[in-house]
């Protein structure tokens, strides 16, 4: 059970300021949905809760410890981060690709337990058939689902999931988003996850913060936020917002 | 699918990949006795094989073997430290192209080594400098200069973020200054027999090897293959990319810096002792990718055995294809690698798998 706290942090990329002021909090078995145009911050602010950027000013607490001050290590063994995807051109197998995501428990090499953890992950995002094929001969979605199962294969309790629906027809997106939810409900985990499609986010958070220019616009409960008037100051769009099928339609 | 299911897949791969293993160290094994039965002074394989064995053989038969052996015995530990120098380095550089011998570390310690010739730092008074240089010394001044060179490249590769191929382009050309030196060395300071020893050492060549190198070869090998292994899941995580290495609890900087420290020291002695080997630590990773797939923990054995397998075929064309004229093997290996490095530009370069 861990609770994600970010408090008041201040990041920068040399001297632009990436994220201003930015707070936010987040619990066991909550999906906490991330929206925003492009460059607003969001994978920043994932980043800088993962330890892999140091704010300026404020702290990231995972489980009460500061983040920047934790061991890579331990930090690996709470949280996992899926990156959006790059190009992963390697011979690598699935098996052995969601195998390094074990690295934070293994000593000198791999054991039959770590073995055993990968193939369970991949079976959590129902990739198991995949196991014996190479990275660059799976398709967009499995792919997806493949490097998931890498952050999964550590058993971290908060996971945060950089933009996982990129690229995806319909049928996939909603089958990686369907995961997600699963986790948070059956897993207890925590789960931040930045999204593009405002009706996804809207179906799938427990939560939706929305930013602008490295800024926390709005947070709260999906219907809160996400709204005709929140939209167009941050998007600049005019949009229509079904609240009884949890839809977002652009005019 | 069941649990039992999984466990097979997972034992039937490795049992695969240990087989392919198993199948090139019987071929190295192999090669061994076969190249050191070929060759002017006739020795039957079944003799070699016996030497290798432990059976004693009488005078002339056995002076010969073991000067063949000797050469395939440091073929065998040069090639693999060249091939799994490789290895390291493109996954670190997460660059398909990059190698000792493309990033110049070759030449660096080449360089070196013809300094502390020429400055009489390793001693010499004849053409025949290995029967009386301390050979301690070659691999030192090696490898102070091919870590220079390393590092640079790495500080390329870091702080200006130069893509794959600019970074193997900037070391070719780093590569030329080194020769550069060497060259205004030899014009302005050495007579024509110190001229003569440089280029004749310039050339890669197993012969030159003796006792006293092998000996040191053998005592540091086992260490740096150890140092090697060890990287294994490492960098498997760094040839990913360096986000998913900081999320797996592993400083991607600390890996390239102790990766390449570690496969520098291997290249350099390497270098030292038989001299530049073109290509070999290019060709081999690509090859073992092929065999055995990218992960580390079987990738840099493969890789390994490879390369000694292909530097003791080089060796033996080097001794028979102008017989009696016994070629320098980095001629053989020149001629061999470079369409090789053409097809792998050709078939993307930069982007290609590491």
């Amino acid at each position: 059970m861990v609770i994600i706290k970010v408090v008041n942090i201040d990041v920068y990329y040399n001297s632009y300021k990436a994220l201003d002021r930015v707070s936010i909090t987040a619990r066991p078995g909550e999906v906490v949905g991330i929206i925003g145009p492009n460059g607003s911050g969001k994978t920043t602010l994932l980043r800088t809760i993962d330890g892999i950027l140091r704010p300026k000013i404020g702290s990231v607490y995972i489980d009460g410890k500061k983040v920047t001050s934790m061991k890579r290590r331990e930090v690996a063994k709470l949280v996992g981060y899926v990156p959006q995807r790059t190009e992963f051109s390697t011979y690598m197998t699935v098996l052995d690709f969601v195998l390094t995501g074990r690295r934070p428990y293994i000593g000198l090499s791999y054991t039959n337990k770590d073995f055993k953890k990968a193939v369970n992950a991949l079976k959590m995002v129902s990739a198991h058939h995949l196991i014996d094929r190479r990275l660059d001969q799976l398709s967009g979605g499995e792919l997806q689902r493949v490097i998931i199962a890498r952050s999964l294969a550590a058993e971290p309790s908060v996971l945060l999931l950089d933009e996982p629906t990129a690229n995806l027809d319909p049928r996939y997106q909603i089958e990686v988003l369907e995961h997600i939810r699963s986790l948070a409900e059956e897993k207890r985990n925590t789960i931040l996850v930045t999204l593009h499609d405002l009706t996804h986010a809207y179906r799938y958070s427990d939560k939706v913060i929305m930013m602008k220019n490295g800024r926390v616009f709005a947070m709260g409960d999906p219907q809160e936020v996400i709204t005709s008037e929140n939209i167009k100051n941050v998007f600049g769009l005019e949009a229509l917002v079904l609240k009884e099928l949890k839809a977002v339609i652009f005019r | 699918m069941s649990k039992k299911i999984d466990q097979e897949y997972v034992t039937n791969s490795s049992l695969r990949k240990i087989l392919i293993l198993a199948v090139l160290l019987v071929v190295l094994a192999l090669l061994i006795p076969l190249s050191a039965s070929i060759g002017l002074y006739n020795v039957s394989f079944f003799d070699a094989f016996k030497v290798l064995l432990g059976y004693k053989l009488p005078g002339n038969e056995a002076v010969a073997l073991w000067l063949r052996l000797r050469r395939c015995l440091v073929g065998v530990i040069t090639g693999m430290l060249l091939a799994g120098g490789g290895t390291i380095m493109q996954a670190v550089l997460r660059n398909p192209l990059a190698s000792p011998f493309t990033l110049g570390i070759s030449h660096a310690a080449a360089l070196g080594v013809a300094i502390a010739l020429i400055t009489g730092s390793a001693g010499y008074t004849t053409m025949w400098f290995m029967e009386i240089t301390s050979p301690y010394v070659l691999p030192i001044f090696a490898f102070v200069f091919a870590l220079s060179q390393s590092l640079l490249i790495l500080l390329l590769a870091q702080k200006e973020g130069l893509e794959p191929r600019a970074i193997i382009l900037s070391a070719i050309a780093m590569a030329f200054t080194y020769q550069a030196i060497l060259a205004l060395l030899q014009y302005l300071v050495l007579n024509e027999l110190q001229i003569a020893t440089i280029v004749f050492w310039m050339f890669g060549d197993l012969s030159r090897a003796g006792d006293a190198e092998l000996q040191i070869l053998s005592l540091t090998f086992p260490a740096l293959v150890a140092m090697y292994m060890l990287l294994h899941a490492d960098l498997d995580l760094v040839s990913i990319s360096d986000d998913v290495a900081l999320s797996s609890g592993v400083i991607p900087w600390r890996v390239r810096l102790v990766a390449v420290v570690v496969s520098t020291l291997g290249a350099a002695l390497a270098t030292s002792f038989v001299g530049i080997l073109a290509f070999l630590c290019l060709v081999s990773p690509h090859i073992a990718r092929l065999l055995i797939g990218a992960s580390h923990r079987y990738l840099i054995p493969t890789a390994m055995i490879v390369g000694s397998i292909l530097l003791l075929i080089a060796d033996i064309a080097s001794r028979t294809v102008l017989s009696p004229i016994t070629l320098p093997v980095g001629i053989v290996l020149s001629f061999i690698g470079a369409p090789v490095l053409i097809v792998l530009l050709m078939k993307g370069g930069g982007h290609g798998h590491y």
